[in-house]
């Protein structure tokens, strides 16, 4: 009976020893996930064109920043956001193969307002309004004498991005 | 020597002696009856006790194994690599040396809230290995498989994964938790 008791006790302990062992046999550990959704980026021309109009052969036109096309860029308030652009673009002649060399100034402010505007920006930040504004001008260089007449047109691309 | 019998023990002690007398009559009665009606056999029971496993994060965006996306306009999907990301996060397992454990993770998918019942998918991407320097060459880790700690006693998960931001989803800070188990 004793042996029987002595059994009975040893079994009880090693069951108490393999169940706290068991108990400590998983771990976990947590971390959050986070992502941020923000507003999608635009960039609005108030025109689709910057027009030279009419330049004399000899002369050198260029229509100051100010002047040309204003861009307004929305997106996430306050955000950073990179402008990209060439330095410039080649205009080709619409029936003949002259072309024309485009070099574009361009300014931006956080206000609506080309006072105290930066040249030529890259790095930006919205303002608490989620926009920033950008003037587009510039200027065709000296025209040669010889510059075949005629119409010339080109493309000129200002990209934002986050 | 003075010989009680169990009346005068009964009778004469105190309360102690009366419970300590009643325990040994119930224990040999009841052992009695078990051991009459029961067929004995002697087993080996066996122990070993091992080191407690567990589990930490490190890594991520904060050090603390937080991952974070940083920010996503609509209709991008935004990834983090858990072979080549700095910022992926690592969860590791140690305990015994040499031991095998399950390890189970938050599987297929969390789903991460801005609290304003607008909700985003994580899918999570998980890689392993026995050996903290190998991020680069882990290999793809299913949630519920089971793995060999290292010599030393660890096992190393990076965890990445990816983001699908549809278009049209509201704009705001998403979160939600990832876990990851593992279990001897």
């Amino acid at each position: 009976m004793k042996k029987l008791m002595l059994g009975l006790t040893v079994l009880s302990t090693l069951l108490v020893a393999s169940q706290l062992t068991f108990a400590q046999s998983s771990a976990s550990a947590n971390v959050t996930v986070q992502a941020k959704v923000i507003a999608a980026l635009s960039i609005t021309p108030t025109s689709a064109t910057l027009n030279f109009g009419d330049v004399a052969q000899g002369t050198s036109p260029a229509i100051d920043a100010a002047s040309g096309i204003a861009f307004t860029v929305a997106g996430e308030p306050n955000h950073t956001a990179t402008l990209t652009y060439n330095s410039t673009a080649t205009l080709h002649q619409t029936t003949g193969s002259a072309t024309l060399t485009f070099t574009a100034n361009v300014i931006g402010n956080t206000t609506n307002s080309t006072s105290g505007a930066a040249s030529f920006p890259s790095s930006i930040t919205l303002n608490g309004s989620g926009n920033y504004y950008i003037w587009l001008g510039g200027n065709l260089g000296n025209i040669p004498a010889t510059q075949t007449t005629g119409q010339y047109t080109g493309s000129y691309t200002i990209t934002v991005s986050y | 020597m003075i010989v009680w019998t169990l009346k005068e023990l009964w009778l004469n002690k105190g309360l102690a002696a009366k419970g300590a007398l009643s325990l040994l009559l119930l224990w040999t009665s009841t052992a009695g009856i078990v051991y009459c009606q029961t067929k004995t056999s002697t087993v080996s029971v066996l122990a070993s006790v091992v080191q407690s496993i567990s589990v930490s994060s490190s890594g991520g965006a904060d050090g603390q194994g937080n991952l974070d996306f940083g920010i996503s306009v609509v209709n991008r999907t935004v990834t983090i690599n858990p072979n080549t990301s700095p910022n992926a996060s690592v969860f590791t397992v140690t305990g015994a040396a040499g031991h095998s454990f399950t390890v189970t993770y938050s599987n297929p998918a969390v789903i991460m809230s801005d609290g304003q019942g607008n909700t985003l998918t994580f899918i999570p991407s998980v890689v392993g290995s026995s050996s903290s320097s190998s991020q680069g060459t882990a290999a793809p880790v299913s949630s519920g498989v089971t793995l060999t700690l290292s010599s030393t006693g660890a096992y190393y998960f990076w965890l990445g994964g990816s983001i699908q931001v549809p278009n049209g989803q509201q704009e705001g800070t998403y979160s939600g938790t990832f876990s990851l188990t593992a279990t001897y």
